[in-house]
């Protein structure tokens, strides 16, 4: 029997002894642009989410496969022809991959209850998952990062990874272009519109089914192109995507579930919650991501920034 | 006399059990484990088959239940080690607890639901890593050996072995501890229960409420309340199936309360079959099964396992049992033919 | 019963006997599952005409399958335990590479008291409840009469506890937290690598004088090992006067340090002490150096192998680490050792880490153990291993009696940059090397009770 372990020394989560405002104070800026970075991995990954969840009304578990099949590829194709050539093909590859995932499997699911499409995507989550890794073997694996970028970058208030900016700055460019194209292009309205109120626009004959999929191909192509940028940053391992998909959740639906800015401010939220918890109560940095889930789920489920129509889904 | 049937019959299955997967490369800790795990999967069907609420949580429960447990035998009351109060409390705290998430997560529907139990599932596994002087966190309560089981005026030590008897290609009655046979009645007791519970009034509110929430509610039913006393019960089941696992493992550890563990009993449910009485104890055996047996054999049992369960969802949403069974075919028709209410114009 | 082709052996009536067996008595027949050769895990007695069977899934083989019992050679089970997959990978299957090569090279030399060694292997994943499911498998189902493996201070401590209720050998390989033969020791465990306590105490001279007393930022793998680490380290430079100013706890298995890297720049350490093993340390030293931090902070890695420096690459340069065992060196000086690095690097085409020299070390201790006793019995096994003296690969050491702990020398060693290595793997010069008793835990001080049995 084993009783309670009196450890040596001081208790694990006694206050550093640095810990004082101006302690804080000095380490906010780093944080906060960590948390931005981080953020806004979560908010590549939770667009395709939302843009789904807008047009099919269904939320994708094995959106986070998308993630890894696009970082497993990225890796494959960046290790034989370089990074550039795998940020090409990752997220190609997922979005073919995400059409014929649609076209012979999810399209049955489309009108069925909830539950179903959650069960399915599930399971496909895990085929991927589990054809990853006997594939790829468990082991984590990542691409080095460019011996270019692979150096520290002065920004004066603190010193960060130069991958990790252009990252950040490749991240802010993407969401802007998929904006733009749902903004301004004539499938985006349809979609769009489809978000609003999908049987009237098929009453009206907007090709609803042919837009479906452009949204799902696009949604899972962002994922596997973040995937394949990412990988130098986080590694993979087959079990990377459920690992992506539970926080991704969390922006989503704090952001609302099928709002596109929802979603870009719900990621920022996450990554500066976490970041700011750490500063001042470490052990609590992770959980407080999913109280704020709990939270806005209980008192408003539609999110910040959703239509309320929705919590019936 | 169809209840006395009923349970000769099952008490006579639990009891070949453990020898029938013998000659497939079976062992008693399997069988153990199988019903144990077991239990938690059919108070999860209660949740998904009856009341059709997809809980991505159940490993709170389950969790928090072996975590219970064995903190009474270490911690609460090392001075007083007492089978039957690590259980007693475990499953106490876990129905508290089940009670207070449940009045919450209630309120919502489909996916909603499923994420607000996600998320209280992954506030309860962080807490646990992170509260290290009860928990020891990631490391989890190793080593903590189960109380001898207190019987009138016996004290019985569980992980003794039957006497030896040879079964031939069964196996030995000495493969077999006594923790089976007391897992095996616990099984026998939950099976009861269930089987009682569903064919009763309150299986049928539920089963109407999960078909239309909005006419059972004109009928005067409440349905918060039904599916509150579901997930109390399902809670409950997976925090006595946490507890039995904890003490049988004499150890625990925060992988008890992951994603990944709701999920296996998600995956066990669906396999076995959603709204019958055996499958989920079928499912959590055939998956332990290619998890212990078939994983010598080949690296791809969890790749078959996941092809099983899209299988399942896609040809057999009655589930391996379900589909065989007339009660389970006309689920199937059910699901066929049901669509959601807002794509009717 | 008394059909079929086990009905051969004549005059025997069984006791049955948990997991133990007698060699002397064994069956060995064909599983169709596994589609190897297991022992029936039964120990007869001579009696009437008469046996019955035990143990195993091997008897239903016999009956149903009708597939022979081979009648020799006879095999013991032994389980390897290490992870596969996972962030300690690359040390799990270096260990793995070292059982299997020792096992190879006592079966070829006439095995154990005259029995082959067979394994059954579990990739543990570096997760406790897993580590625990294999070695009850291996128990239970195929026989196992010792468990071996490690990479984490987790997973031995778990193991451990599950052989002590079996009442099975346990030699807990690359476990480095003081709790596995500390807090949390048993009696059916012996751990022969360096614990995070002799690591902290061999660092202390080489820390005041290289690294000094400034204000010390630790980044800590947040499990056993990881505690046991820091906790050492800052009872002894903490009384120096070195002042540590964090220490921000990642999970094991964490890819993503920039939070506690960003943390540790704007609060400027002197010392930055990365306790962190496997693919987890590779990452946090890598970012560490893309955050800049290897430049403007002295970088501690209290213990390091051959693979994580591999990994870490120029960024191990003047690295400060401690280890057990380091093929450059100790096959320069010890016969044993030279003997051992060769036949790995024969077989492997790559050297052997300090994990996996404890590992070969540890399956032949298991065999000169058993041989000495005599017999498979637990009890008389250990009775001849504690206190026991050997010469292996690194110099005269010995099992302490009481809390089953190999006491061995313990190197500080420091890291060289990829220019200066014959090889990827040759990643040191030897500091200092220093005697197992002067730096292991006292009696007095320890928290190791062991049972009786």
């Amino acid at each position: 029997m084993q009783g309670p372990a009196p450890l040596r020394g001081r208790p694990p989560f006694a206050l550093p002894e640095d810990s004082t405002i101006d302690a804080i104070l000095s380490q906010l800026p780093g944080q906060l642009l960590d948390g931005f970075v981080r953020g806004l991995v979560y908010v590549a990954i939770a667009l395709g989410l939302t843009i789904v969840f807008g047009m099919l009304r269904l939320v994708n578990f094995a959106h986070g496969a998308f993630y890894a099949i696009g970082a497993y590829v990225g890796l494959v194709v960046a290790e034989r022809y370089g990074l550039a050539a795998g940020l090409i093909v990752a997220p190609l590859a997922v979005a073919l991959f995400a059409v014929v995932f649609d076209r012979v499997l999810l399209r049955f699911f489309y009108d069925k209850e909830p539950t179903a499409q959650i069960l399915v995507t599930f399971g496909v989550a895990l085929v991927v998952q589990e054809s990853l890794r006997l594939y790829f073997g468990g082991t984590t694996r990542s691409f080095p990062i460019p011996a270019a970028l692979s150096v520290p970058v002065n920004l004066g208030f603190t010193q960060y990874p130069a991958y990790r900016l252009a990252f950040a700055v490749g991240i802010v460019a993407i969401v802007l272009l998929v904006w733009l194209f749902i903004q301004y292009t004539s499938y985006g309205l349809i979609v769009r519109a489809g978000i609003r109120d999908r049987t009237m626009v098929q009453l009206l004959g907007g090709n609803v089914a042919l837009a479906s999929t452009i949204v799902f191909a696009l949604g899972a192509g962002l994922a596997g192109l973040v995937g394949a940028a990412a990988s130098p940053i986080y590694s993979v391992d087959p079990d990377t995507g459920f690992s992506f998909l539970v926080p991704s959740f969390v922006v989503v639906v704090i952001g609302g579930l099928g709002s596109f800015w929802g979603a870009v401010i719900g990621g920022l939220i996450v990554g500066e919650l976490q970041s700011l918890t750490t500063l001042v109560l470490p052990a609590a940095s992770d959980v407080v991501i999913y109280v704020a889930m709990a939270l806005v789920l209980l008192v408003r489920p539609s999110g910040l920034l959703g239509e309320s129509e929705v919590i019936r889904g | 006399m169809k209840a006395l049937r009923f349970y000769a019959l099952t008490a006579l299955g639990l009891a070949l059990f453990p020898f029938a997967i013998h000659p497939i490369g079976g062992y008693g800790g399997l069988a153990t484990q199988i019903l144990i795990a077991g239990i938690a999967s059919i108070g999860f069907n209660l949740l998904l088959g009856y009341a059709g609420l997809l809980s991505y949580g159940q490993a709170m429960f389950y969790g928090v239940g072996g975590y219970v447990a064995l903190l009474t035998v270490s911690r609460f009351f090392p001075q007083f080690p007492n089978f039957w109060l690590a259980i007693a409390l475990a499953v106490a705290f876990v129905t508290l607890m089940a009670f207070v998430i449940g009045t919450l997560v209630v309120r919502l529907y489909g996916i909603y639901f499923a994420l607000l139990t996600l998320a209280f599932a992954q506030m309860f596994f962080f807490i646990v890593f992170k509260w290290r002087d009860l928990t020891q966190g990631d490391d989890g309560l190793q080593g903590i050996a189960s109380p001898p089981l207190a019987l009138g005026p016996w004290s019985i030590d569980l992980t003794t072995s039957f006497p030896a008897f040879d079964l031939g290609p069964f196996g030995n009655l000495s493969d077999l501890h006594y923790w089976y046979a007391f897992v095996a009645i616990v099984m026998l007791a939950v099976l009861g229960f269930m089987r009682s519970l569903v064919s009763s009034q309150f299986g049928e509110i539920l089963t109407a409420i999960r078909e239309n929430e909005e006419r059972s509610a004109l009928v005067g039913f409440d349905p918060r309340r039904y599916k509150l006393a579901a997930f109390v019960i399902a809670g409950t089941l997976a925090g006595l199936s946490g507890a039995l696992r904890g003490l049988y493992e004499t150890s625990i550890a925060p992988d008890a309360l992951t994603v990944e563990t709701s999920g296996n009993f998600v995956i066990y449910t669906v396999i076995g079959g959603v709204k019958t009485l055996f499958g989920p104890l079928v499912g959590t055996g055939l998956v332990m099964y290619l998890q212990n047996v078939i994983s010598a054999k080949t690296d791809a049992w969890r790749l078959i396992e996941g092809i099983l369960f899209v299988a399942v969802i896609v040809f057999l949403p009655g589930g391996v049992l379900g589909t065989f069974s007339r009660k389970g075919a006309r689920t199937v028709l059910a699901r066929a033919v049901r669509v959601r209410p807002e794509s009717v114009p | 019963m008394a059909e079929g082709p086990l009905g051969d052996l004549p005059g025997f009536r069984p006791e049955l006997g948990g997991n133990r067996f007698d060699p002397n008595n064994a069956i060995f027949v064909l599983d169709p599952i596994r589609d190897k050769e297991i022992p029936v895990n039964v120990r007869l007695k001579p009696t009437r005409g008469q046996f019955i069977v035990g143990g195993l899934a091997a008897s239903a083989a016999v009956k149903f399958a009708s597939i022979n019992v081979i009648a020799a050679p006879k095999t013991l089970v032994v389980g390897l335990n290490v992870p596969q997959t996972g962030p300690y990978s690359d040390q799990g299957q270096d260990q793995l590479r070292a059982y299997r090569l020792a096992i190879a090279e006592i079966n070829a030399k006439g095995g154990v008291m005259g029995m082959q060694i067979e394994e059954s292997v579990g990739d543990d994943q570096t997760k406790a409840p897993v580590a625990v499911e294999n070695a009850r498998r291996m128990i239970e189902r195929d026989g196992a009469v010792m468990i071996t493996g490690g990479s984490s201070t987790g997973t031995a401590i778990a193991v451990s506890g599950l052989c002590q209720e079996k009442k099975t050998i346990f030699m807990a390989t690359l476990t480095h937290g003081d709790e596995t033969t500390d807090l949390n020791c048993h009696y059916h465990t012996f751990r022969r690598y360096n614990n995070a306590h002799m690591s902290a105490q061999a660092l202390a001279k080489t820390l005041l004088a290289k690294y000094g007393t400034g204000r010390w930022f630790h980044i800590t793998a947040d499990y056993a090992w990881g505690h046991s680490v820091f906790d050492n380290l800052t009872s002894v430079v903490e009384p120096k006067g070195a002042k540590t100013i964090a220490n921000v706890l990642m999970p094991l298995g964490t890819t993503d340090f920039s939070s506690a890297l960003s943390q540790a720049q704007a609060a400027k350490p002197d010392v930055l002490v990365i306790t962190e093993f496997g693919k987890d340390m590779v990452n946090a030293l890598n970012q560490s150096a893309q955050f800049g931090l290897t430049k403007s902070a002295k970088i501690l890695v209290p213990l390091a192998d051959e693979y994580m420096a591999k990994g870490a690459g120029d960024n191990f340069d003047n690295v400060v680490t401690t280890a057990p065992f380091y093929y450059k060196y100790q096959s320069d000086k010890y016969p044993e050792a030279k003997r051992f690095v060769d036949a790995f690097v024969k077989k492997y085409n790559s050297p052997p880490s300090n994990g996996a020299e404890c590992a070969y070390v540890d399956m032949y201790q298991w065999k000169g153990g058993i041989e000495r006793a005599g017999s498979l019995d637990p009890k008389a096994f250990i009775e001849k291993m504690e206190g026991f003296h050997f010469t292996a690969t690194k110099g005269p050491e010995y099992w302490r009696a009481w809390d089953h702990q190999g006491i061995n020398t313990v190197m500080v060693l420091e890291g060289v940059p990829v220019a200066g290595r014959d090889d990827p793997f040759a990643f040191a010069k030897v500091l200092e090397v220093h005697d197992g008793d002067a730096v292991a835990i006292q009696q007095s001080t320890s928290k190791c009770k062991i049972e009786d049995s």
